[in-house]
């Protein structure tokens, strides 16, 4: 490096920087990233706007909301959501629920504390962290190959797969209602524009109400180990039960 | 001596119709029964069901079958003003009408595509129409049609079809064909949330009625030919249990068949009318119906018109 100065590598390095970097689209109060300054740990509110830097985690407040987007991908956090983004391909969700829409042909690597799994599209899909240390991928529209360990699977839109955490790898997977789901999901509702894959998770609502056979009275809750998944037996009022399945 | 009056105007009225007591067949809409064709955006911050962040996951299972099948049943009881649609008076002939109608028909397989969803429908239908007026008694009819249709649902909310379709009419004393028509047609439709409980329905539709009728209007076999075009406007607005849904409807049709009785007729057609639907069960609906329709004519053999018609439906609707 004698006689060599290092400005052009920081210069290509604040480009890289630049073009890999989120910018916030919509953020509501109680929204933070975390980040280390001087090995001291510093928490500073995200606004409209802002560009934010790999290797920050972000988090959101008990009724806090953000959404950032790079090019073509754009990701929402929902509320009490911890999430590191790893690098620009990488995101890692530790704790609550958060939406992904890949508006072209793109990969991106969607881990939790123990799993993790890459994804294919273009397509649209929630990623909710469970107790098992794994996280429901939900997906709401496109066609993704989905990776996790050895195992790869193309995914149809209205498809809940369940990334484990204890092996890594892809356990059952669920039809679900999208039409519901997008009626009751905040990661869709409380923000101020739909996503922009809104269009393509129409027509996969359209395609499943072709299909629909039938719905069966429960819902999908919590994973609290690779083979123990919570559903909620739809009952009548104040009789609803719990079963692990 | 009320019905002998009803009687004589009918028949002086029925000369203006070549001395024939007859249904006008194109003032009959044969609009065929498929399942909903179009999105609806489904979200809004007031979009109910009590919300988490991912949203509600309930399990569904889907249909494998190459084909899925429906089919339904519909007994409608109208009051209609002017059966016969004469000039004048909106109320000519006024009588009821019972109605029992079968339909059933199947959908292919869904195709994806990136950016629309194609579906192949094959349908066909069957009427029984019997007037409750002694002196119309002659029109009661049975009607038979079939249809053939791609609907296409394209992602920016337009859905798109084309098909044709075929309608058989019979008159129940004579059994003889009063009137058939191929009719190959094209359509759009497109909806949007105007708020949490209101739809609106935009559609628009052209077509060629292909027909063949009684020889006695003009001795000719296909005067009735005609292009038509339409668009209608709906609010499908949800009450409680209720749907309620206005509609405004402007038809036009062109007469084709030059050397006829309809030679260059040319109709205008305003309806408007209003349908409350009440869920009983899962598959069957009570529906409340009431229209007012006003033709005008030009040319040829055409009259002006209005009518008024008032009904109730029960429709048992079931997929297989």
């Amino acid at each position: 490096m004698h006689g060599c100065s290092p400005f052009p590598l920081l210069l290509f390095g604040c480009i890289i920087s630049k073009l890999w970097s989120y910018e916030v689209k919509y953020a509501t109060k109680g929204v933070d990233h975390l980040f280390e300054l001087n090995g001291i740990p510093n928490a500073l509110p995200i606004k409209k706007g802002e560009k934010l830097n790999p290797k920050e985690y972000i988090t959101t407040g008990p009724s806090a909301f953000v959404e950032i987007y790079h090019h073509d991908i754009t990701v929402r956090l929902g509320k009490n959501a911890i999430a590191e983004w790893v690098d620009a391909r990488h995101w890692k969700i530790h704790e609550g629920s958060s939406l992904f829409c890949l508006e072209e042909k793109d990969s991106i690597k969607v881990s939790s504390s123990k799993g993790s799994s890459v994804i294919t599209g273009p397509c649209t899909f929630i990623a909710e962290a469970t107790s098992n240390g794994g996280y429901k991928m939900i997906c709401l529209s496109g066609r993704p190959y989905v990776q996790s360990g050895q195992k790869k699977s193309k995914i149809p839109a209205g498809r809940l797969v369940l990334v484990l955490g204890e092996t890594n790898a892809l356990g059952n997977a669920y039809d679900i209602d999208l039409m519901l789901l997008l009626k009751s999901s905040l990661l869709i509702n409380a923000f101020e524009d739909p996503p922009p894959t809104m269009k393509k998770i129409g027509l996969a609502v359209y395609s499943q109400q072709m299909r629909m056979g039938g719905k069966y009275d429960a819902l999908i809750g919590d994973a609290t180990t690779d083979k123990n998944l919570q559903m909620w037996v739809l009952g009548k009022k104040g009789k609803d039960k719990q079963s692990d399945k | 001596m009320k019905k002998i009056l009803t009687f004589t105007s009918l028949l002086a009225s029925a000369a203006l119709l070549s001395a024939q007591n007859k249904i006008d067949q194109t003032t009959i809409d044969r609009t065929t029964t498929t399942p909903p064709q179009s999105l609806s955006s489904g979200t809004g911050p007031n979009a109910g069901v009590s919300a988490s962040d991912s949203g509600a996951q309930r399990p569904v299972f889907l249909n494998t079958n190459l084909l899925t099948a429906f089919a339904g049943f519909d007994g409608t009881i109208t009051y209609r003003s002017n059966p016969l649609t004469l000039p004048g008076d909106m109320k000519q002939a006024k009588t009821g009408i019972w109605q029992n109608s079968f339909s059933g028909g199947a959908s292919l397989s869904p195709i994806d595509t990136d950016v629309a969803v194609v579906t192949p429908f094959l349908g066909g239908g069957w009427t029984m129409s019997d007037y409750l007026n002694d002196n119309l008694s002659t029109l009661n009819d049975y009607a038979s049609s079939a249809y053939a249709l791609l609907m296409i649902q394209h992602e920016s909310g337009w859905g798109f079809r084309g098909g044709v379709s075929y309608a058989n009419v019979r008159n129940n004393d004579t059994d003889s064909e009063d009137y058939s028509e191929f009719y190959p047609n094209i359509g759009a439709m497109t909806t949007y949330s105007l708020n949490a409980d209101t739809l609106a329905i935009i559609d628009f539709s052209w077509g060629y009625h292909l027909s063949k009728s009684d020889s006695l209007l003009g001795g000719n076999t296909q005067s009735l030919n005609n292009w038509d075009a339409a668009f209608s406007y709906s609010l499908r607005h949800t009450y409680g249990d209720f749907v309620i849904t206005p509609n405004y409807r402007l038809g036009y049709k062109r007469f084709t068949e030059a050397g006829t009785i309809n030679d260059g007729r040319k109709d205008v057609m305003h309806t408007l009318s209003i349908r409350a639907d009440y869920p009983i069960a899962d598959n069957l609906k009570l529906s409340a119906n009431t229209s007012y329709s006003r033709r005008n004519s030009s040319g040829g053999a055409g009259t002006d018109y209005k009518n008024f018609d008032a009904g109730a439906t029960i429709s048992l609707n079931v997929n297989f």
